[in-house]
């Protein structure tokens, strides 16, 4: 029998692998590729959901031959057997998981090459960044090319980007009822992710069950998502007591914006983040912070990209802090000045991004409520009497009033006697067909026919607010005129 | 707090397939008539201890042939009767050759005389004559330290337990199993006199916990004494490490030795010699042995004598037809040494010959994985039981860096192999903790 001549225990290891653990994050990335192709067809019809499939498929094919371009300039002798074992396309996919629908195929395949190269093939491969690559490329194209960032196709017919449930957000200042935030999307649509947003974030469910299967299969460290989620849900939980709203605002908060994705798949990521248990509640809780942080007072949909960024910056200085060995027997000091520095942290930030939300709001109501009565104001001077005949028991007023298409003249006329609305016409004006013109040559005039001029009562019609308002102003002037006389 | 403390639980080691279970209703296979046994001139720690016999001297069983008098003393004693033939050099456990006193068997097996006279109760005897009873009869741990027994209850002043460690949470292993099973008044009196030397108040035997014959069996067998309790530990590696240990019954830490903690920790197979030598039986020259792995045709547990050549009893065990080249460890496979022959001896610290498969006849070879870049996964920082950051380590290691290798506190490393064992790309990460510490002491 011939035996070993040399070796160093242990003789054994675990069936767990490297590479087990980057095919289940492959996995899932391509699982949720599916649900956001589907996501977008029925959302945005066909033409959406073929776009996500291309930007898919333009990420992997980028990623595979931006890396297999790297291996070959380093003189890699077996390219091909290599190029599977650096797990490159998990950048690609990642990063057009977390785009929105409306970017340009370019847009992504540039945003995959600075991810792999900038963000991995500089610091030496596998296992040697410093930031998380897929956040790297999505940083870059955010920076350079943001405005190609849209959450509808290029070429739909309104053109602009759909607000993402997070701009919503920050559009009422990131306070307000549950009907104004919660209804424009439906608390189902959140949850199911049939919302404008990037391709693969809004699948809550299936991102939370993958997240559980990769935290037993322990690919992933389940404290980091469930402390920085805890933390983001914490502390704007306490922001919504503050402001008085209720439980369904941390959950808005927790559902959109890529949260899930960045603390399942992002922040877990293992290479960028610290390697001690003590390191990694740093990490996820300031991660927590500052996803916090930007959403409240940055206003950026992106917040959770950048705070995972800034977090992977911070990660070897952590790594020293923390280093060197545990004692079990008891909470060291160090230890305790941690939990107590970040308690404080999540503290302090959180009453002050409550106060500051509750300023801007305040502000901005008194902001709007000062825009509305200028515009009153304004509004009112435009509505102005030239002329007016008196004909026997009518009057006549020639009243000047500013529809959606500039200025046209009413003529209104007025039963003395009686008091009542003879009738309203309009001769003259520029309103557009469909709409103020419709309105204008419908039965809409007729409405005014006989009403007592101290109770007037006509609906504006929808679809035509402008006209129809300018001709009720209109009609209030005249009335308002007779009276002071 | 108790969050918290989830948050943060660690050092209690993983689970490791133990591949032993046929091994536990194995009976015990004897083999005793050696032809030559070689006794080696080391106590593990140190070689070269002073030879008290020469060549050609008739020397007779349990009489004493070696023998370390300075700092810690150990004692080596023949294990038959016979002449000695030679002191040469042959391979050990710690995988170098040493000096071993060889004795041709005349299998006459004469006991020294002193030996025979009638043994007395631990209870007419004072705590430093059973110090003294068993430093003189060569008791070690047999658990794999080879660390000699008496020391531990030298300065017995704040011990309150003695723990009887019958984990052996090594995958392959089951001699303790054996012996829990086979010599169980033996082991129950051993647990008894060591209480008795230390004064301790309590004894604990530890076993792992899914053995519910073993520990029904025990139980029952502890109603007779008092004040000894049985104990199910998780059955995770290294359970068996006295830290760990101490850790998940008592919940207690400690820096240095078990005694800080008022624990004296044995293996249950020192228990046995412990009760031989007070029972005025002969000193320590057997042992159990587990033969098993992969590679074994027919895994078994045999009781040998000290310094029986381990090529003997693989020839009974066997290998497999199928096997090409054996990975052979003395001891189990995560902290045992691998020998680069079957000739090694069995010295009292080989509780083990594991013979794993190198290669198979048809060219495979199941130990060698592919190595990948190191992705900072963590997982050696989350269950190295000792507290340590094995990855961090392994990169000072690589730089060089001795004093960023002191702060990571390497020396507490008892190199357990775990680090190795859990790291998904397959870097042996325990070599490169070994070579940091070669590096911090100056790159030897």
């Amino acid at each position: 029998m011939k035996f070993t001549k040399r070796g160093n225990a242990p003789s054994m290891t675990a069936p767990h692998t490297t590479k087990r653990m980057m095919n289940d994050i492959i996995a899932c990335m391509l699982i949720l590729s599916i649900i956001a192709i589907g996501t977008q067809w029925y959302l945005g019809g066909s033409e959406a959901g073929i776009q996500a499939g291309l930007l898919i498929v333009t990420a992997m094919v980028t990623a595979l031959v931006t890396e297999a371009i790297l291996l070959l300039v380093k003189g890699e002798k077996q390219p091909l057997t290599k190029l599977f074992r650096t797990y490159s396309i998990i950048p690609g996919l990642m990063l057009v998981l977390i785009v929105p629908v409306g970017t340009p195929m370019w847009v992504v395949a540039v945003g995959t090459i600075v991810a792999i190269v900038a963000g991995k093939f500089v610091y030496g491969g596998l296992g040697k960044n410093i930031f998380n690559p897929a956040l790297v490329g999505r940083i870059f194209i955010t920076v350079a090319f943001g405005g190609l960032l849209t959450t509808t196709l290029a070429g739909a017919i309104d053109g602009v980007s759909a607000a993402t449930p997070l701009t919503h957000l920050a559009s009422l200042q990131n306070i307000g009822t549950q009907s104004q935030i919660v209804e424009q999307y439906g608390m189902v649509n959140l949850l199911l992710g049939l919302y404008p947003t990037a391709l693969g974030e809004g699948a809550s469910i299936a991102i939370i069950l993958m997240g559980i299967y990769l935290m037993i299969r322990k690919t992933i460290d389940w404290r980091i998502p469930v402390m920085m989620v805890g933390t983001v849900f914490l502390m704007t939980y306490m922001i919504g007591i503050e402001n008085n709203m209720g439980l369904w605002y941390p959950l808005y908060h927790v559902m959109t914006g890529g949260l899930l994705f960045g603390a399942i798949f992002m922040a877990t990521d293992l290479v960028t983040t610290p390697v001690s248990r003590s390191g990694r509640f740093i990490f996820a809780i300031g991660a927590g912070v500052l996803t916090v942080t930007l959403r409240i007072v940055g206003g950026m949909p992106e917040g959770v990209a950048w705070a995972i960024l800034a977090m992977n910056a911070f990660t070897p200085l952590i790594d020293h802090f923390t280093m060197g060995k545990i004692r079990f027997n008891a909470i060291s000091t160090k230890m305790l000045a941690v939990i107590a520095t970040t308690a404080t942290v999540v503290v302090a930030m959180t009453l002050y991004l409550g106060t500051s939300a509750k300023t801007a709001k305040v502000d901005a109501q008194a902001k709007e409520l000062k825009r509305q009565e200028m515009i009153k104001v304004k509004a009112e001077k435009q509505v102005q009497v030239l002329n007016q005949v008196a004909d026997g028991d009518t009057i006549t007023y020639e009243v000047q009033t500013k529809g959606f298409s500039g200025n046209f003249i009413v003529y209104v006329t007025i039963t003395t006697t009686t008091n009542t609305i003879a009738k309203v016409e309009v001769l003259e004006h520029k309103e557009s067909a469909g709409y103020g013109k419709d309105v204008i040559e419908s039965d809409f005039m007729q409405n005014f026919n006989e009403q007592t001029i101290d109770d007037v009562n006509v609906d504006t019609v929808s679809g035509a607010t402008i006209t129809s308002d300018a001709i009720i102003k209109a009609v209030n002037k005249a009335i308002s005129t007779i009276e002071t006389e | 707090m108790r969050i918290l403390s989830e948050l943060f639980k660690l050092g209690y080691g993983v689970h490791i397939p133990g591949d032993k279970k046929h091994l536990y209703d194995q009976e015990l296979q004897w083999y005793l008539d050696p032809k030559y046994v070689y006794i080696p001139l080391t106590n593990h720690v140190k070689h070269g201890l002073r030879s008290l016999v020469k060549v050609g001297d008739y020397v007779k069983m349990g009489q004493k042939i070696g023998e370390r008098a300075d700092n810690i003393y150990a004692a080596l004693h023949a294990s038959v009767s016979g002449t000695v033939v030679g002191i040469d050099k042959y391979l050990h456990r710690s995988g170098n050759y040493v000096d071993c006193v060889v004795i041709e068997n005349d299998e006459r097996y004469k006991q020294v005389e002193e030996l025979e006279q009638a043994c007395c109760l631990e209870s007419q005897l004072s705590s430093q004559e059973i110090v003294d009873k068993i430093r003189e009869s060569g008791v070690v741990g047999l658990g794999g330290s080879g660390f000699s027994t008496y020391v531990k209850y030298v300065s017995t002043n704040e011990i309150d337990t003695i723990v009887l460690n019958g984990v052996e949470c090594e995958p392959y292993i089951a001699t303790d199993h054996n012996i829990l099973l086979n010599r169980t008044d033996l082991v129950f009196e051993g647990l008894k006199i060591m209480m008795h030397a230390a004064n301790a108040a309590k004894g604990v035997i530890a076993i792992k916990q899914h053995k519910k014959p073993l520990f029904d069996y025990l139980v029952q067998f502890a109603q007779e004494y008092e004040n000894i309790t049985i104990i199910e530990v998780p059955d995770a590696y290294p359970m068996g490490w006295e830290k760990v240990l101490i850790r998940q019954v008592f919940r207690k830490e400690y820096d240095r030795l078990p005694a800080d903690a008022g624990i004296i920790v044995n293996n249950v197979a020192t228990a046995v010699e412990v009760a031989s030598a007070i029972r005025g039986d002969l000193p320590l020259i057997y042992r159990t042995v587990t033969v098993n792995g992969p590679a074994v045709e027919k895994p078994q547990i045999f009781r040998v004598r000290i310094g029986t050549q381990a090529k003997e009893l693989l020839a009974l065990a066997g290998y497999k037809a199928n096997v090409q080249q054996v990975r052979l460890i003395a001891g189990g496979p995560m902290m045992g040494t691998i020998m680069e022959s079957d000739e090694f001896i069995i010295s009292k610290g080989v509780n083990a010959i594991t013979c794993l498969i190198e290669e198979t006849v048809d060219g495979q070879r199941p130990l060698e994985l592919p190595e990948e870049p190191c992705v900072r996964c963590a997982s050696c920082v989350d269950n190295c039981p000792a507290g340590l950051q094995p990855v961090n380590i392994m990169i000072a290691a690589k730089f060089g860096e001795a004093e960023t290798i002191q702060q990571l506190e390497a020396k507490a490393c008892i190199e357990c192999g775990l680090c190795t064992y859990v790291c998904p790309s397959k870097i042996p990460v325990t070599q490169w903790v070994r070579e940091a510490k070669k590096v911090m002491n100056g790159g030897k």
